[in-house]
């Protein structure tokens, strides 16, 4: 049964309009080696994809105890103030993978989504210097520290509020006992 | 400060990018970056060898610094959204880190990332690039490979390349940065800066300067200080 009684022309056109619009919307995205590389780059060279590194996963522990964490965020977060008014307010411990969920940072690579940190939540008077040329260095009165749970490197510190909502805060947590 | 370096139509919109990087107070760090501005672009690169380290000075403060990047300006925007990426000697509380990183602003918050891949040696080559890879992301990558994703809507109006230091007495060592190119958002090709349309501009805070080696293509520059 037919439908829509089109001419095969009217058909043809729709069908390549729905193929342009698609590509124009997803087809960007779609896969990152498709795209244009810089003149110059090497013949072979190729941007990768995220699925292509080899990245560390979970550890399965021993983790840092959660002292130790709170002395590597202090001293990061010292990084960024100037005063003495830095508090703790959380110590979280939970997966690289959750705090992207959540919105707590944007993907980064330096670690698999599996792999395990901890997430510490802090107040104070922060400053971020770094800065586009003619921006103003960013202020926050509440940052997030990314730490590595086994190794203790700090990956990430950020100014996303998401962290300030507790159902959040229990998506993140796997593991009883964290503060 | 900030002086063009090619006139290009429309004292107005000179005049008004003079303003942004001017008159904006250069608080807590120096610059020595060259600007392409007013373009329409969906991607930006650049390489430059890996310099002699640099000397990063612990002073009063304790996110000591001095770092090669390149920003690229989100958004629409020529000043307030951004990813940038980039290789630094100081990272946070340690002066002694020499690592690669990137860092975004976005509408709603900003964020740094430490990079986990090796620097190398002195005069290794690497590459820097941010470019839209759909769905309102940017990726940036470092010799091709992805270092992290930015929510953030196109297009990029603004891409600076250069050097950023928290201290003026830290040792900036001569870098070259080169082939810096821009993603045409109309065309889908790669342009180098001279043929990309925008306004080529610098910003030097003093004692650091941009000095551009071919001004004919804008392949080389460095930031320098005695």
């Amino acid at each position: 049964m037919r439908i829509f009684n089109w001419k095969p022309s009217v058909v043809l056109f729709v069908g390549l309009a729905v193929a342009l619009v698609g590509v124009g919307v997803g087809g960007a995205a779609s896969h990152q080696a498709m795209l244009p590389m810089p003149k110059g780059t090497p013949d072979d060279a190729v941007l990768l994809e995220p699925s292509d590194l080899d990245l560390p996963e979970a550890s399965g522990g021993p983790y840092l105890p959660p002292d130790r964490v709170r002395g590597i965020a202090l001293n990061v977060a010292a990084s960024y103030t100037a005063k003495n008014d830095v508090t703790i307010e959380a110590v979280v411990l939970t997966t690289h993978g959750k705090l992207i969920e959540q919105g707590v940072f944007s993907p980064s690579f330096s670690v698999g989504e599996s792999r395990e940190v901890y997430l510490v939540t802090l107040r104070g008077s922060f400053i971020f210097t770094r800065r586009l040329a003619g921006h103003p260095p960013f202020e926050a009165d509440y940052i997030n520290i990314e730490i590595d749970a086994s190794t203790g490197i700090d990956l990430a510190t950020g100014t996303s509020k998401a962290t300030q909502s507790e159902e959040v805060l229990a998506a993140l947590n796997i593991a009883s006992g964290t503060e | 400060m900030s002086r063009t370096i090619r006139r290009t139509p429309g004292a107005v919109v000179l005049l008004l990018t003079v303003f942004v990087l001017v008159t904006i107070p250069a608080e807590a760090t120096y610059h020595a970056v060259g600007h392409n501005v007013y373009g329409d672009w969906l991607g930006a690169y650049a390489e430059w060898p890996n310099p002699q380290e640099y000397y990063t000075y612990d002073t009063s403060s304790n996110n000591d610094f001095t770092a090669q990047v390149m920003w690229v300006a989100t958004e629409g925007a020529v000043n307030g959204y951004w990813v940038e990426v980039g290789l630094t000697k100081g990272w946070k509380d340690d002066t002694s880190i020499w690592t690669f990183y990137w860092a975004e602003m976005t509408t709603s918050s900003y964020a740094e990332y430490r990079v986990d891949m090796p620097v190398g040696a002195k005069g290794d080559n690497h590459s820097y690039q941010v470019q839209y890879t759909g769905y309102n992301e940017w990726t940036a990558y470092i010799d091709f490979q992805p270092v992290g994703i930015s929510a953030q809507a196109p297009p990029c109006v603004r891409v600076d390349v250069g050097a950023e230091v928290v201290y003026s007495g830290n040792m900036l060592t001569t870098t070259y940065p080169q082939h810096m190119q821009v993603l045409d958002r109309n065309t889908g090709t790669w342009e180098y800066w001279k043929d990309s349309g925008g306004t080529i501009m610098e910003t030097d805070d003093p004692p650091f300067h941009w000095e551009w080696r071919d001004p004919g293509t804008y392949k080389l520059g460095k930031d320098f200080k005695l």
